[in-house]
């Protein structure tokens, strides 16, 4: 039996080493997925280690968006028998003071190392003191969470975290957060009495925070003492499962909010044109006990522009607001939901509809069909109209829909999540003797759905506006493979911002992408997003002999809102992942960040630089119906030297331009661009996702700075004067000579598949030349 | 068919006529009338039936020679082609199903024993005198009530799915000073009942056993975090007493992602039109429609068109793309909700059935007119089946059985019980916990299940309580319970039970060979509880069974280590003094009583005689008891 175990042990080991081996790699560029603690105070120093990532072994660095929040590198005493006495660093751990005038609320910090500036994470500033939860904790004699101190912790994958908590006159309230500080944890409590009787089960949805209030079950005895059961709902553990807790927080406290977490659509939510107000707040004369088929009355509101804050509640799931139109009006109809931070689905239905009758007719109808329920009055042909037009309001059948929209797909890429927005849709001119109606709904509404939506429904004519979002691009538009990752440019390397541009209001015009601010030695090659065209790539370059250094750096995107307008600059908001895709929980998670940082790494210089077209913002004329040839040229060192197969991005309806091969050491190509008779004419923007094979090196920093302790430490048996601890001395040295290895190992140049993109160049589609006559 | 029949010469005259096509537009029979429809019935009679049709065109004929007749329990009766009915020596209800194109009637016969029934225990509410009315009317004498520890590990059992704790066996001890008048008795169960209720053991029990029926299950990592948080929407569902006409329009409605609203798992898990409407005929209405997918349901009225006016509900349910590709978003499409018949072509709108059209708009969800009409209070099907189902998981059979297949020629044993049930039900707006209290706490489930004399042969009249085996889930927990050596499920933390589990694909040896089913159907029938060979071997002498006796946390570990106490004392005087309460302990544990006089000396003389080995005659007396019968069933 032994012996089969070991086999069997045998061959597991061997499977995990075949199916360890990954498939694919990427770069070498600082990511972070977790730092603990998540919480700091204001009340005492903090040590904060950067706990999870990759690339993160030389973290020397961290930054704050607010520069009151200061992280200074540790250091330790010197290494045991070292003979070189100063103090020696502790990568990647920190101490943290942050100034007392720091308002309580969620900032962001970025790492910076070896491999360049991290992804942003959210980390909470409070007032009251931290405490870290042990790690080890004793089922029969858990620890006691008090008031007035922020707890932090890890789930654990095979137990739950074990707390207690006394019960005063009042149920505590008791808040645990995860997902608003960045974490990768689904949080889930269980709160229980002494003696293991569940009061409540509680369950992370949409980052909320979890906050216990009251039981769910009525406790059958008096209950004095609380029991709390912390863990990652799918039983996960890792660095980054991580939470913060706190009984009886005040209101006011940041980790009770989840809107400080900005999503990507966040961004359509500013800049906005201000509109007269409208009361939202009057209840609906038939509010319904759930959800279902049967109609409600609308809210008559005044005639646009205007708008109106709406909750949508389980008691309400769908509101109702009706409008007069202005003769020969169009309106545009906009949602904003998801975009001030909602978890909804909301579908809005707009229909044309004969006014209400007045209070007077009103009675006159009901009277009516209380006596004579048909409604037929024969010889009152008004009045016959008015009774008809009234039980046609209430019904869902026969109604005049102008259009009926929900939340849908918008721009963006799958690593950052932006597959919906809310709902914006046009409203044409009517018939002048007709009311408009907007039904509101929030499809996530369940009748026991204990939340409510909030929404604003902006209603006005169509005022041409663009919102732009960024993210570092990573080395995968798969969802289910995206990651954290930083930005790291090496000296004559290349980086790249994917934008996605959301047009509205009728907006039509091209879109300049550019830059407005670079760190010494880095230039960028703005990219035009042709009319109909939403999405570009800003690349950025650094010279061979740049400078390293850390810039805060400005994307914008520049376009006139109406023809005749003057230029209107907007700022491309920064997006991040900050939760990794994983197996068992799928998409990436993506916010807003506040600012966008880049860091030229100056210890290594690029091993393939790729330009499409003989210089930056090149333009490459075709006629329709034509065909022209693109140069292509590559900039090779030492590791680029492999074959690259380049697949062109964002082609334009009716454009040929296929895949092709950059042979290996090969410097240029001259791929042909086919354009139809019939394609449209216009200036796109189209680059090469080139995928290839580089080599590098990975942290000869940490395997000279191993290799020289080592050395010192041998050097010791060289002098005849030494009279240390011999044996502690050769401990040492056998200790690290394995890890050494192991560094050797990662310093040996190793392959990483990528995809890097090319530089942008401009396709002008111009009109065929007219025949001689 | 036998030459010169009815049907033969029908045949033979239709064939002499040159086959001629029918005339669409002629009589078609729109209800058949058996007479009698009800009669009380000696044992070893008979009785004609008479069936007659009556016509579109107003028309009636004489159609007994003709009708297809079949009996529900050929050990109480049979019918010949001609209607009559012979009644064998049993005592109970039967039911004899007449058809004819398309139609379907019933001749129930109630068969009394001929016993008077003297003395009947209390009757607490319209549950006990309905069943008791019937046993009047059939002179079944009912058993009498069972002691407070048969109760006690009955009911948690039922509610909790689990065994009672030694904290409760010892209160319901103390509860017992309070006297033994049947008003004391009643209150302190019923307290058992509503503490049981207001526990997470009875939201996750409720929530194990909609989660196999709803097909709840992972196949991979990325199919985890929706069959959990289905699970959990069950759980929490259960625990807050949702109204079960809310769970079941949330569940039909479900909208959504998973991260929204859990609820859209069942889409994703009944992936098409036809199962969704099968499935939740069968599960919420009681209705086996699958029949009338291809031709008319051959026991019932529901034809196909039928079957695809109910399927138009969920025409329109669209599939998105949502965080993963197993894991997608649901939404209700605007469009005409409608389903072509198979056979016509013809479009056919939404409707429930036996109910009238009804009228939506292209932008209405027709899965929400669906839940308006299946949870009305006036709907002649929803109440029921969950009256029906609920009554089954606690009686151990239903008034209807199968449980799911509640079809005219398939009539409920008591009909007034089973109305009963349904307006208990209504009346309590849907209350789950209402129900199951109202039927915990009536003496009819408190009957001990030990049989009297003439109650032995019962089967459908709950004159005593139906012992069932322990559903596999719960036998494991109960075991992992009596041995002190607790089973590990893949990726679950330490403790978690069996019954706790989000959904059915943990792998375990144990809970597959007794019956946990795969969630492949929405079937209860899924669930097996009989008894099997396999099962009877890997309690006898599996590794599994070995392992948990043996493993150092178990009890008879525990307990043999600490039985030498006394140096002074000999290994047998030892364990006379240590043993005793042990046993006490373990058949408390198991069985939720202390040990009888004989059983206690027996246990002791065996642990004395293997005092040498007493590690392992403690194991051997938690397997025999473990393999007992009162420990395998719950009774």
């Amino acid at each position: 039996m032994r012996s089969f175990k070991h086999a069997t042990r045998g061959i597991g080991l061997l499977l995990l080493c075949i199916f360890a081996i990954p498939v694919r790699a990427e770069l070498p560029v600082l990511a972070v997925d977790a730092v603990f603690p998540p919480v700091l105070s204001t009340s005492h120093p903090n040590t904060l280690k950067v706990t999870a990532g990759r690339f993160t072994q030389d973290i020397e660095q961290i930054v704050f968006s607010d520069p009151r929040i200061v992280a200074k590198l540790d250091e330790s005493a010197s290494l045991p028998l070292d003979p070189l006495t100063a103090p020696q660093k502790v990568y990647g751990s920190f101490s943290v003071t942050v100034d007392p005038s720091v308002p309580p609320g969620f900032y962001e910090l970025w790492a910076m190392g070896r491999y360049g500036v991290s992804n942003s994470r959210y980390i909470a500033v409070v007032n009251t003191p931290v405490e870290s939860l042990p790690a080890s904790i004793d089922p029969k004699n858990p620890p006691e969470v008090l008031p007035g101190v922020c707890y932090v912790g890890l789930s654990k994958r095979n137990d739950r975290v074990l707390l207690r908590t006394k019960k005063a006159d009042r149920w505590p309230r008791i808040l645990l957060a995860s997902q608003t500080i960045d974490a990768a944890t689904i949080a889930a409590m269980q709160v229980s009495d002494s003696e293991g009787n569940v009061l409540s089960q509680l369950r992370s949805f949409n980052r909320e925070p979890i906050l216990f209030t009251t039981p769910t079950s009525t406790p059958t005895k008096q209950v004095e003492e609380l029991r709390l059961g912390i863990h990652d709902f799918l039983y996960r553990s890792s660095e980054s499962m991580y939470f913060a807790l706190m009984v009886d927080p005040p209101d006011n406290h940041p980790l009770l909010t989840s809107n400080s977490w900005k999503s990507p659509f966040s961004v359509f939510a500013t800049p906005v044109s201000e509109w007269p107000v409208v009361d939202g707040s009057v209840q609906s004369p038939a509010s319904q006990d759930s959800a279902s088929s049967q109609p409600i009355s609308p809210q008559l509101v005044p005639s646009p522009p205007w708008q109106v804050k709406l909750r949508l509640s389980a008691k309400e799931p769908t509101r109702e607001i009706e409008f007069t139109p202005s003769e020969g009006a169009t309106y545009e109809c906009e949602v904003l939901s998801e975009a001030i931070g909602q978890s909804s689905d909301i579908r809005v239905i707009a229909d044309r509809v004969v006014p209400p009758p007045t209070s007077e007719q009103l009675v006159e109808i009901r009277n009516l069909l209380a006596s004579n329920p048909s409604g037929v009055v024969a010889d009152n042909p008004g009045l016959q109209q008015r009774v008809q037009d009234f039980v046609a309001r209430s019904r869902f059948t026969g109604r005049d829909v102008i259009s009926v929209a929900e939340d849908g797909l918008s721009v963006g890429t799958r690593a950052v999540r932006l597959l919906t927005s809310d709902p914006v849709f046009l409203i044409p001119p009517g018939p002048a003797n007709k009311n408009i109606r907007l039904s509101v709904s929030d499809l996530n509404l369940q009748p026991s759905s204990k939340h409510s939506t909030e929404l604003v429904l902006r209603l006005g004519p169509p005022v041409p506006r663009i919102h732009a979002v960024g993210h570092w691009l990573p080395d995968t538009n798969n969802s289910a493979q995206a990651k954290t990752t930083g930005v790291a440019l090496p000296k004559g390397g290349q980086v790249a911002i994917h934008v996605s541009v959301r047009r509205a209001g009728n907006h039509n015009l091209p879109v300049e992408l550019t830059c407005e601010s670079l760190p010494a030695g880095v230039s960028v090659v703005p990219a035009v997003l042709a009319p109909g065209q939403n999405e570009g790539i800003l690349l950025f370059f650094a010279e061979d002999n740049a400078v390293g250094s850390l810039g805060v750096i400005k994307p914008v995107a520049k376009t006139r809102l109406n023809p005749s307008d003057p230029e209107t600059v907007i700022p491309i908001q920064a997006a991040s992942i900050v939760v990794s895709a994983s197996g068992d929980r799928g998409l990436p998670q993506a916010r807003i960040s506040g600012q966008w940082l880049l860091k030229v790494v100056d210890q290594d210089l690029a091993p393939i630089q790729i330009r499409a077209g003989d210089s930056p913002g090149f333009v490459l004329e075709i006629p329709q119906g034509g065909a022209g040839k693109l140069p292509v040229r590559a900039v090779r060192r030492a590791g680029g030297e492999a074959k690259g197969v380049m697949r062109p991005q964002n082609v334009p309806p009716k454009v040929t331009l296929g895949e092709f091969e950059l042979p290996e050491k090969g410097l240029e190509a001259n791929p042909e661009i086919k354009v139809a008779a019939d394609a449209p004419v216009g200036e796109y923007t189209v680059w090469f996702s080139t995928e290839i094979v580089l080599k590098q090196s990975l942290h000869p920093e940490s395997h000279s700075r191993l290799l020289a302790y080592r050395d010192r430490i041998q050097g010791l048996f060289a002098d005849p004067n030494w009279v240390g601890d011999r044996p502690a001395a050769e401990k040492i040295i056998a200790e690290t000579n394995p890890k050494l290895e192991a560094l050797a190992k990662e310093i040996a140049p190793r392959d990483f598949q990528t995809f890097l993109p090319s530089a942008p160049f401009r396709l002008k589609v111009v009109p065929a030349a007219e025949p001689p006559k | 068919m036998d030459v010169d029949s009815h049907e033969y010469r029908v045949l033979r005259r239709w064939i002499a006529q040159a086959m001629p096509y029918g005339d669409p537009n002629g009589r078609k029979v729109t209800s058949i009338a058996v007479t009698p429809s009800t009669r009380q019935m000696l044992r070893n009679s008979a009785q004609q039936l008479s069936v007659v049709a009556s016509y579109s065109d107003g028309s009636t004929e004489d159609i007994t020679r003709t009708v297809q007749y079949e009996s529900n329990n050929l050990d109480m009766a049979e019918v010949d082609a001609n209607g009559l009915v012979k009644i064998r020596d049993y005592a109970g209800e039967v039911s004899i199903m007449a058809r004819y194109q398309g139609q379907v009637t019933v001749f129930r016969a109630s068969v009394p024993i001929g016993v008077l029934t003297q003395s009947l225990p209390i009757a607490r509410g319209k549950i006990d005198e309905a069943v008791f009315a019937k046993l009047t009317a059939l002179g079944i004498p009912p058993s009498e009530l069972c002691d407070d520890q048969t109760f006690l590990r009955r009911v948690t059992l039922d509610i909790a799915g689990r065994l009672p704790t030694l904290a409760e066996i010892e209160s319901l001890q103390l509860a017992q000073a309070t006297g033994g008048s049947p008003d004391a008795v009643q209150a302190r169960r019923a307290q058992i009942v509503d503490r049981l209720l207001a526990s997470q053991d009875y939201a996750s029990n409720f929530a194990s056993k909609w989660s196999a029926i709803l097909r709840n299950n992972h196949t991979s990592e990325d199919t985890r975090y929706g069959a959990y948080a289905f699970h959990d929407w069950l759980r929490t569902s259960f625990f807050e007493n949702k109204p079960i006409n809310t769970l079941v329009r949330e569940l039909l409605t479900a909208t959504g992602d998973v991260e929204s609203n859990p609820a859209v798992v069942w889409f994703r898990q009944v992936n098409n039109t036809e199962s969704r409407i099968e499935d939740i005929a069968q599960l919420f209405l009681g209705q086996r429609l699958q029949c009338a997918r291809c031709h008319h349901h051959p026991y019932e009225k529901w034809a196909q068109q039928d079957y695809y006016q109910m399927a138009a509900f969920f025409s329109t349910v669209e599939r998105r793309e949502g965080p993963l590709p197993n894991e997608p978003k649901f939404v209700s499409r605007i469009a005409n909700a409608s389903a072509n018949h198979p056979k016509t072509g013809q479009a056919l709108p939404p409707t429930g059935l036996d109910a009238p059209k009804t009228e939506l708009a292209n932008f209405q969800d027709p899965r929400a007119a669906l839940a308006d009409w299946m949870t009305a209070s006036t709907n002649p099907f929803f109440a029921k089946s969950i009256a029906n189902r609920y009554w089954k998981h606690f009686l151990g059979k239903g008034l209807v059985e199968p449980e799911d297949d509640m079809r005219i020629s398939n009539p409920p044993s008591n009909p007034e019980l089973l109305d009963n049930l349904t307006f208990e039900l209504i009346q309590s707006n849907f209350d789950l916990k209402h129900l199951i209290r109202s039927i915990c706490t009536s003496t009819t489930y408190q009957l001990s299940a030990n049989a009297n004399e003439l109650n032995i042969r019962d089967t459908n009249c709950f004159s005593r309580y139906y012992p069932k085996r322990l559903q596999a889930e719960m036998l494991l927990d109960a075991i992992d319970t009596v041995s002190g050596s607790a089973s590990q499920f893949d990726g679950m933390p330490p403790g978690t039970r069996a019954v706790e589990l989000p959904d059915t694909s943990f792998a375990s040896y144990f809970l597959t060979v007794f019956g946990r089913p795969d969630s492949s159907t929405a079937c209860e029938c899924e669930r097996t509880i009989s008894s099997t060979l396999a099962q009877s071997l890997h309690l006898l002498n599996s590794k599994e069974m070995q392992s948990k006796l043996g493993a150092d946390a178990s009890y008879a570990s525990a307990w043999s280590a600490t039985a030498l106490v006394d140096a002074s004392l000999s290994p047998s005087e030892n364990i006379r003094k240590t043993a005793p309460p042990r046993i006490r302990e373990l058949y408390l544990r198991a069985l939720s009583r202390p040990p009888t006089d004989s059983e206690q000396s027996v246990a002791l003389e065996y642990l004395m005689q293997r005092s040498e080995k007493l590690r392992e005659a403690y194991e051997d007396l938690l397997w025999s008891v473990i393999n007992s019968k009162e420990f395998l069933f719950n009774h």
